[in-house]
Formats: C-alpha cells, structure tokens, sequence
C-alpha cells in the first residue's frame, strides 16, 4: 500500500469559504471508500482518472451536504485534491445556497465553474504546495458577494457550538418550526439532523486521531446516552458500525491524517 | 506511508520556500506531508516534508508576515539523510541543480553518500550509515 496524503490551507481571504485542502494519491486493492457525513461540501478535482459514484463518474464534482455515506468505488489508484468548502463557499463559488447540493454531487462544469482550466493547471504542477496555489487562484478569482440570512448562519454557528435547537430558536427569536425550515432551505439538512452529523464528524475525528481513545471514551465525549446510541447512529449515517469501519478505512488514514494545524 | 511518523526534526529556513520544497520534492525525492502557507503570496509558515525510506524535515519562509520567533539563519543547514539508494538520489539531485560539496564514495566505516547543497547553501549529504 503507498498513501500520500497532503494537507494545506487556503488562502487566507478564502477560509470563509474553503477551511482545508487535502492532495492524496493512494495506490490500494481495489475496493470501495465510504464518504462519510460532515459539515462541509466536498469538491474533488482528479489528477488521473475519475471519482465514480453511484450516480455517474465525475472528473470533477462538488457534492453537497449529507446525511448518509457516499460509496465510492475504485480500482486501487486514487489520485487527486478534496477541497472542504462552508456552506457559505456554495454561495460564494457557485452563487447557491448548499441546501441545493444537498445529498447530490454534481460535475465542476454544470455549476458553471471553470473545471477544465482547474484541472489542466493541477495536473501540470509538480508540487502539492504549487497545485495548491493554483487552487487559491482559480477558486479565488471565482468568489462572488454573498448574503446569509443572519438568523441561519447564527443558527449553524451555534449548533456547532453543541447548542441545542430549542435554545437556538428562543435566541433568534423564530419558531422552531421557522428557524427549521428557514435552515433547511439553506443548508439541506434540518438543524436536527446537521446537529447529529456535527456530532458524529467529532466522533469520526476522534477515532482518526494519532492516540485513539476508545469507543467507550468517544461515546462519552461525543454525548451520546450510551454505546447502543452511538453505535446506532454511527450504522444510520456511515452504513457500517464503527468497528467495521475502522478495519475497512482506517488503515488509510491512520498515520495518514496528519495533525490539525493550529494558527 | 508505511514507515514510522517522524520524532525528532531538523527545521530549516528559506528565502523562496515554494522553490525550495519543489527542490525537495525533485531533487531529492522527499514527499510534502503538511503545508501552512502564510498571509503574503509565496510565504509558507510551516512544511512537513518527508523522507519515504522514514523521517522528514520541516521548514518554512525566513520572511514571515505575522510576529514569528527570529528564524534560523538562510542555508545554515546541514542534514544528513539515511537512503538505501545513494546512487539514484546521486544522479537525481545533480540533474536538478544540486551543487556537489563531496562526490559519491565509499567510507572506511562502510557507508556510501554524498554531500551536496541546495539552492540556498544548506548542505544535504546522503548516505547508508544508520547511526551506530
């Protein structure tokens, strides 16, 4: 098995929008790789060959946010760069709110981004330090004014924070019924629901982690009310409990995920 | 990457870090594991670059934007790179502009390396002595 996996920030004038970039190039057996829930977009550009979904195969895509795995299937040699975008990067890069990518990935060039000239410059480059320089360009020079209804964006923000929806709602001064619906045109996912994705994209970091507590310990952490809990909600959103997908993936991304960078 | 993740890592400055880990990367044959670049264009704050026969070396912009400690003086280094391979990264570094300070040769205590500088003056020898 040779994994590399690379791991840089945007430009700073682009966090707001794009929090992290990850090259990697992987050979493997072939076989399946879960894309698992979280609370970012995923855009993918290829340096050889295509990301093949269920849905089609794309050369570029951005998929939406979701709330159960998305399976790919490969044949062994994995080569490209994941981009996490906010959901307000949906607005920014694409002038839509993310709740129209929800549970969808969709090619680079439907959502009118120039998808060809990305992926000639990534592939021209040498280094993943250049590829992503040329990202910071090309995703840069893409960015347009966006609006967000301040009560959905505080709403997001706060249930990050691990605030539950009944407060959030009395602080915006909304229904929840309201503030649930308003959220969920945005983002494609109740409040409810990005709160258990939120919650098991802490679960899944802890897991990957350089020194891996046990399930036991990330139930606890996480806040689940036991380990039949976790482990329910873990099959709901990854298709697999946590045991079977730590000996199916993990193998790739341990010693792979390299240390959250500080700054 | 199968090989143990590093401990303990020689950090080095450069004037041109882009320049300089495509050196590392071309030249050498090192990998990038972790980029931070800085607020101004070609500035990194911090790189992880690693050694695919195990170890790596950090580095970042001597010029940084935001308030840093005060860097380690540009091409001050001197690294020495454990490789199976002295021939090949031999020929691979010369081909990409590597200066030669001490051509490949064989050791009376049994390694066999070289010593070249980068494009900053750091000196990088290469050789198959693993440490006593």
């Amino acid at each position: 098995m040779d994994v590399e996996h690379v791991v840089g920030l945007p430009h700073p004038r682009l966090r707001p929008f794009v929090t992290r970039y990850s090259g990697y190039r992987m050979r493997t057996a072939p076989g399946i790789h879960r894309g698992l829930p979280s609370r970012s977009l995923t855009l993918v550009v290829t340096l050889d060959g295509t990301v093949d979904l269920p849905e089609g195969r794309f050369a570029t895509l951005c998929g939406g946010l979701h709330d159960e795995a998305v399976i790919i299937t490969h044949d062994g040699f994995q080569h490209g760069v994941q981009c996490d975008l906010t959901p307000l990067g949906a607005r920014a890069l694409f002038g839509m709110p993310a709740g129209e990518l929800a549970g969808v990935s969709v090619g680079l060039d439907a959502l009118d981004a120039p998808a060809g000239e990305l992926r000639d410059r990534l592939r021209t480059a040498t280094t993943w330090l250049d590829r992503f320089a040329h990202l910071d360009r090309v995703l840069g020079g893409m960015l347009r004014p966006v609006r967000q209804q301040v009560e959905v964006a505080w709403a997001w923000h706060r249930l990050a924070e691990g605030v539950g929806v009944r407060d959030i709602a009395a602080e915006v001064g909304w229904s929840r019924q309201h503030l649930s619906a308003r959220f969920a045109a945005e983002y494609g996912l109740t409040p409810k629901l990005a709160a258990r994705v939120m919650r098991f994209e802490r679960a899944n970091r802890m897991l990957r982690g350089q020194r891996r507590p046990t399930l036991t310990e990330v139930a606890a952490a996480c806040g689940y009310t036991d380990q039949a809990h976790f482990n329910r909600d873990w099959r709901a959103l990854c298709g697999a409990t946590p045991t079977e997908w730590m000996a199916a993936e993990l193998p790739f991304v341990q010693g792979s995920e390299p240390p959250e960078v500080a700054r | 990457m199968t090989t143990p993740a590093p401990t303990c890592w020689p950090t080095l400055t450069y004037r041109d870090a882009p320049a300089a880990i495509r050196f590392l990367v071309e030249g050498f044959g090192f990998s990038e594991h972790l980029v931070v670049p800085g607020e101004a264009d070609g500035e990194v704050v911090h790189c992880e670059m690693v050694w695919p026969e195990g170890g790596g070396v950090m580095l970042g912009s001597a010029d940084r934007s935001a308030g840093e400690v005060e860097a380690t003086a540009v091409g001050a280094a001197s690294v020495y790179v454990v490789t199976d391979r002295p021939d090949e990264v031999h020929r691979q570094c010369l081909s990409r502009g590597a200066t030669e300070i001490r051509g490949l040769r064989d050791e009376d205590y049994g390694s066999r390396g070289f010593t070249v500088a980068d494009p900053e003056g750091n000196r990088w020898s290469f050789g198959t002595y693993r440490g006593a």
